[in-house]
């Protein structure tokens, strides 16, 4: 009698799970049931930033941009879409510092909270991971935290980058090092260390480098070509090859993390050279608290935006005031990329006049608006897989603790100092 | 029911191949009739894959009782054999995660022949070094790795991310079973014996390095394979992910949140593990290390056989009794609690035995 019943029960079981096979919806099925409305009654805005971990200190930055851009577009009522203002919405997270915890977190907002669009995360290794989720979701993912070309050239159409290509950053820090040369103020021929960190931020740092010392005509000479691991705890292995190489020139390109342990160690090791840079890091304020202004005096740093851009008035002049007003501080380039890529983002919006994915990704990419990056414009051509192209800054810190733009001279606030002072006597 | 059980080897349940087949069923045809979002669809196919990835760990850790905090080294060259396979060759993602996971297997017992001679703490703290080494070295191996920043595999069009998740259910199902294999049949047996005493089990005729290598290939196999899954579902992988110490640590919780040396406890902790990290994680990042190590202290100290300890209890309080076995093993009587309690050796058995043998 148990035997039959158990041998029923098995059958009937079986076939249960056979009918609810056969009358399963489909994926589209469902998500068809929940799409969107075409004019929302708030524009959701997806976003997760290192607000703990190593890259803390940048990702608030970049919040402080975010919110800002989010304050300024709805005091107005928010933005202009098909003839109705709809305020916009910031649906923050922290993805601290961890590739992992970003793409979990973009996969959440997207496919769980249904946010309409995605404002990327800080630090190139962190867009490159998370990146991905947006383009298998197609939904427009833009950002101000990743200038890797590596990030661009994947054939990703859903994905726009507001930061000047690294490539180009390390070409303008040689083409101001080419002119101190031509002054006499660096050696000729000048020996290169050159340390990057091993992501693809630094091999584009590195590719720069080279490349420009190629075509020097001997001008430049790269003695040392070495990588690190990012949020690394000891240079001390390769900063004692750079001291063994006697070489003219310090060209690092790394993080703020490991910019502050480095120069730490780099101080620590009486290192000093002609020309000292840790790429676009430098001029940070807790960096300089953290080492000692002694010991960052000089550094140079090439960077997408500096505040005494705002000397030339417009919307450079009222980011930095409402900057302040806000926050009662100067801004950096952090929070003035956060700020713009959200203004891009809004501007696009408007544009298309719709969230829906394919209207806003054509807007993104024929956008073109003025800007408070240095060039005036900012835009995300197709040719570089939607990344933005603009002129750099160069800066250079002082003792007095403020960091002048030195390089391109028509931008330029303040002197160069070369070579490097403090290795005087 | 009778039937069933003629068909099927002695060491094997008759209920337990029911249970296992209506569970089959029901996670299969979940998706297809609760349209849940793919948000929520992933986590499972995750969950899904951390549950082999975790019963693979406790074959070692939980079975044979080598404690391994280096698991994420087999995860990590899965995942990037199979990731490099994907973008370099034409192959069929399935075969890339088996080239995968062998891949992984072959390194494993590779480090594993020689440390697994070690025993308790020396075995773990070998462990430890050979991840961290094989972190480092993957980290700097820019060209296969991709260094940092990792690398990126091709977007798969169409729903091939959703359809992951019968692949990943097929992988769990299938080591689900060979876990049950291991753990009920006569290797199971033998490596029970070298978890309670390794020298006693030798006397008797187990080989201690022979069963304990073999596990360790197909515990590498299983999380390698794990790995590779892991890469397909992602698109992107990178070293300090993958070969991280966080990675095998977490192979480890789920085995201890679990239950450590039953069958089906690292499935419930990983469920348990990943559902947690994905809901805390958004809410409160800064606090989920420190639940999960509260929750470890909570299990060792209250409940050493953790979700499974705590089900055993529930299903005591409605009159369940695990059937006790008595197991022959050479000359040796064991008594064995049928799930999910270990094999307990009966001190006046095996002790005199083991002090003869050894003088």
């Amino acid at each position: 009698m148990k035997a039959v019943l158990v041998r029923k029960g098995t059958i009937l079981l079986g076939m249960l799970a056979l009918l609810i096979a056969a009358c399963a919806p489909t994926e589209d099925a469902a998500r068809e049931a929940g799409d969107e409305a075409e004019v929302p009654d708030e524009i959701l805005v997806g976003a997760t930033l290192p607000l703990t971990g190593e890259e803390a200190d940048n990702g608030l930055r970049y919040q402080e941009g975010y919110e800002l851009a989010f304050e300024v577009a709805n005091e107005d009522g928010g933005l202009e879409i098909g003839g109705e203002t709809v305020p916009v919405r910031l649906e923050l997270l922290d993805d601290t510092t961890d590739q992992a915890t970003a793409v979990n977190l973009a996969e959440r907002l997207i496919n769980r909270d249904q946010v309409h669009v995605m404002l990327g995360t800080y630090s190139t290794a962190l867009v490159e991971a998370q990146s991905t989720v947006a383009e298998q979701n197609q939904i427009p993912y833009v950002n101000g935290g990743g200038a890797a070309t590596a990030i661009y050239d994947r054939g990703y159409q859903w994905i726009f980058g507001a930061l000047a290509p690294v490539e180009l950053l390390a070409t303008t820090q040689m083409e101001w090092i080419q002119k101190e040369q031509e002054a006499g103020n660096v050696p000729d021929p000048a020996e290169i260390a050159l340390l990057w960190e091993n992501t693809s931020h630094g091999e584009d740092y590195r590719k720069g480098v080279q490349d420009f010392a190629e075509q020097s005509g001997g001008s430049f000479e790269v003695v040392v070509d070495e990588s690190f691991e990012l949020d690394s705890k000891d240079f001390s292995a390769v900063l004692s090859k750079v001291k063994s190489s006697g070489a003219d020139l310090f060209l690092a390109d790394a993080h703020l993390p490991d910019y502050v342990t480095m120069q730490r160690q780099y101080v620590s090791s009486d290192l000093c050279h002609d020309v000292i840079t840790y790429g676009a890091r430098g001029s940070e304020a807790d960096a300089a608290e953290a080492l000692g202004q002694e010991n960052v005096n000089y550094i140079l740093s090439a960077v997408w935006w500096n505040a005494q851009l705002g000397e030339q008035g417009g919307q450079n002049e009222q980011f930095i005031n409402a900057y302040k007003e806000r926050y009662n501080t100067d801004p950096e380039w952090y929070q003035a990329l956060g700020y713009e890529t959200v203004r891009a983002l809004f501007t696009a919006i408007e544009d298309a006049g719709s969230v829906e994915p394919e209207p806003l990704r054509e807007a993104l990419a024929n956008l073109e608006m003025e800007s408070i990056l240095p060039g005036g414009q900012l835009s995300f051509p197709e040719e570089t897989g939607y990344q933005a192209d603009y002129p750099f800054v160069v800066q250079q810190n002082l003792p007095d603790g403020s960091s002048p733009i030195v390089y391109p001279e028509e931008l330029a606030t303040g002197k160069a100092i070369a070579p490097n002072p403090n290795c005087e006597g | 029911m009778r039937q069933l059980t003629r068909w099927l080897p002695e060491w094997a349940s008759p209920w337990a191949v029911v249970a296992f087949v209506f569970g089959f069923a029901v996670l299969y045809s979940l998706p297809l009739v609760i349209s849940f979002d793919s948000y929520t669809h992933g986590i499972i196919t995750q969950a899904f894959v951390f549950a082999a990835a975790a019963m693979a760990w406790n074959w070692l850790g939980g079975y044979v009782g080598q404690i391994s905090f280096g698991h994420a080294a087999m995860f990590g060259v899965g995942g990037f054999l199979s990731a490099r396979l994907l973008l370099t060759t034409s192959f069929p993602f399935w075969i890339a995660w088996i080239v995968g996971g062998l891949a992984a297997a072959s390194y494993a017992l590779l480090w594993g022949h020689p440390t697994l001679r070690l025993r308790g703490p020396y075995f773990a703290i070998a462990t430890i070094g050979v991840s961290e080494a094989t972190r480092l070295i993957a980290t700097y191996w820019g060209d296969f790795t991709g260094g940092s920043s990792g690398i990126s595999l091709p977007i798969s069009e169409g729903t091939a991310k959703f359809s992951l998740y019968w692949y990943a259910l097929y992988f769990m199902a299938f080591v689900v079973l060979l876990s049950y294999y291991l753990r009920k049949s006569r290797i199971g047996l033998g490596l029970l014996a070298i978890k309670e005493d390794v020298d006693a089990a030798q006397d008797v005729g187990v080989s201690a390095n022979y069963y304990q290598d073999a596990v360790l290939f197909l515990s590498g196999l299983v999380v390698g394979v794990a790995g590779g899954i892991y890469a397909s579902y992602f698109v992107f992988i990178e070293p300090g992910d993958m070969f991280g110490f966080e990675r095998s640590i977490s192979f480890l919780l789920m085995g201890v949140i679990g239950g450590v040396g039953t069958i089906l406890g690292p499935v419930l902790g990983a469920f348990v593990f990943v559902i947690l990290q994905e809901y805390l994680i958004a809410s409160y990042p800064d606090l989920y290390l420190g639940l999960y190590g509260t929750l470890l202290i909570v299990v060792i100290l209250f409940e050493p056989l953790g979700l499974s300890g705590l089900l055993l209890r529930i299903a005591r309080l409605f009159g369940y009794r695990p059937r006790v076995l008595d197991i022959t093993v050479g000359d040796t009587k064991l008594t064995a609690m049928e799930e999910p309690e270990a094999v307990e050796p009966p001190e006046s058995d095996v002790e005199p035995a083991r002090k003869e043998a050894k003088a």
